[in-house]
């Protein structure tokens, strides 16, 4: 028989009560969530503003890149398509790309999931966000290739002539650093006709954790043990409130 | 208090019970700590449950820990890993064929368990097969092709 570990509800309460009082605080005042203010900054350092590029998008050294969106996904995919669609905009190898969904102390408010928002309204944003970028790294490469960014192209995680050759990786052109852009509404989307990512079918990361008994969905967290019963229900009551994870 | 002693994924485990009636869902959820069974409906009704007794698709939900005493029980842990699926499970994640996932659990345990009895079944008798298992994100095409794509391996 396997035995839980024993965390004590003190021990708990003295780690995790300020989160606990502080949703408290979120659910009583329902603007609070909404007041993440053009100005405001995560823990990370980051802006969170829907605004601003650096709140959708962190590139790294390595030239792989971070997405944060406060969207999630229960199941629809989204885990695959945003990064996708992110990815064709950046020029950046889907491999490369990271999503950090959900919550909004770190990402920006771009609004919550539900009613098949996710794509047209979350991805659509970090869509922009990306295209944004992609001008950035043509004009940063421009300077570095001494050229005219209209000659250049994005595509493998490079800044490249279109003409052919040398070209320079992202990560050296901005990895670390921050791109502090407003997201332009108007900055040019890829042409469709030269997408190669989106429109593929893309392996959704939760499938084999859901087929194999390891996803964990919210009955499945344990603690805290507020709720625990404190005895047992008397016999022949068994009700889905004594069902514990 | 009672004790009741089985086979969980091919080990024995043994349990402590105050009530015979009480449900193999709640002792292998709450008591030993597996998280593939899921709590639907609770009424045998929805097929989220479902485990295997001795190779059969059982709703755990509706079944009373005396029932499982001495016999061998199959959770959807028990079949695979992420990293090592077995047939049923590659099969699904191939087709992908989750949504949200909760019904998964059911839809591969009755898979399994109409595999066992009907190793290559036709389109008809698996969606017969499955007929109790109830999918509210609308995933069915993709579960039947998974069952079809191992009954056709």
């Amino acid at each position: 028989m396997e035995t839980h570990s024993s965390v004590s509800r003190r021990d708990l309460l003295k780690t995790g009560g300020a989160i606990i009082v502080s949703f408290a605080l979120g659910a009583a005042l329902p603007k609070r969530s909404a007041a993440q203010n053009a100005g405001a900054t995560s823990d990370l350092g980051k802006p969170l503003d829907v605004h601003e590029v650096d709140s959708f998008l962190a590139f790294h050294g390595d030239g792989s890149v971070t997405i944060y969106t406060s969207h999630v996904d229960v199941g629809t995919g989204l885990r695959a398509a945003m990064p996708q669609m992110a990815a064709e905009e950046l020029g950046i190898p889907f491999e490369r790309v990271t999503l950090i969904e959900g919550d909004t102390a770190i990402t920006p408010n771009h609004g919550g999931t539900g009613g098949s928002t996710g794509i047209p309204q979350g991805a659509v944003a970090v869509r922009q966000a990306a295209a944004t970028a992609r001008q950035a790294f043509l004009n940063l490469g421009a300077e570095q290739l001494k050229r005219q960014a209209s000659e250049l192209t994005v595509i493998d995680g490079q800044v490249r002539p279109v003409a052919g050759g040398a070209g320079i990786d992202i990560g050296t052109l901005i990895g670390g650093r921050r791109l502090a852009l407003k997201v332009d509404p108007k900055a040019p989307l890829k042409d469709p006709t030269r997408y190669s990512l989106v429109g593929k079918p893309q392996p959704r990361p939760d499938v084999p954790g859901k087929c194999t008994g390891r996803n964990a969905y919210c009955p499945g967290f344990f603690y805290p043990r507020h709720a625990e019963r404190q005895s047992d229900p008397p016999a022949g009551h068994w009700g889905e409130a004594f069902v514990r994870g | 208090m009672a004790k009741y002693s089985f086979q969980l994924n091919g080990r024995p485990v043994s349990v402590e019970s105050w009530d015979p009636a009480q449900p193999l869902l709640y002792v292998l959820r709450n008591t030993l700590g597996l998280h593939g069974p899921k709590f639907g409906c609770g009424l045998a009704q929805c097929g989220a449950c479902t485990v295997l007794i001795e190779g059969k698709a059982t709703r755990s939900c509706v079944t009373p820990i005396r029932q499982a005493a001495g016999r061998a029980v199959t959770t959807l842990e028990g079949l695979g890993t992420p990293e090592k699926p077995d047939a049923v499970q590659a099969a699904f994640i191939a087709e992908q064929a989750a949504q949200c996932g909760y019904c998964t659990n059911g839809m591969i345990m009755s898979a399994k368990s109409l595999l066992n009895q009907t190793p290559k079944p036709n389109i008809e008798q698996v969606k017969q097969g499955l007929a109790g298992n109830l999918c509210r994100c609308g995933t069915h095409t993709r579960i039947v092709r998974a069952v079809l794509r191992v009954a056709n391996a």
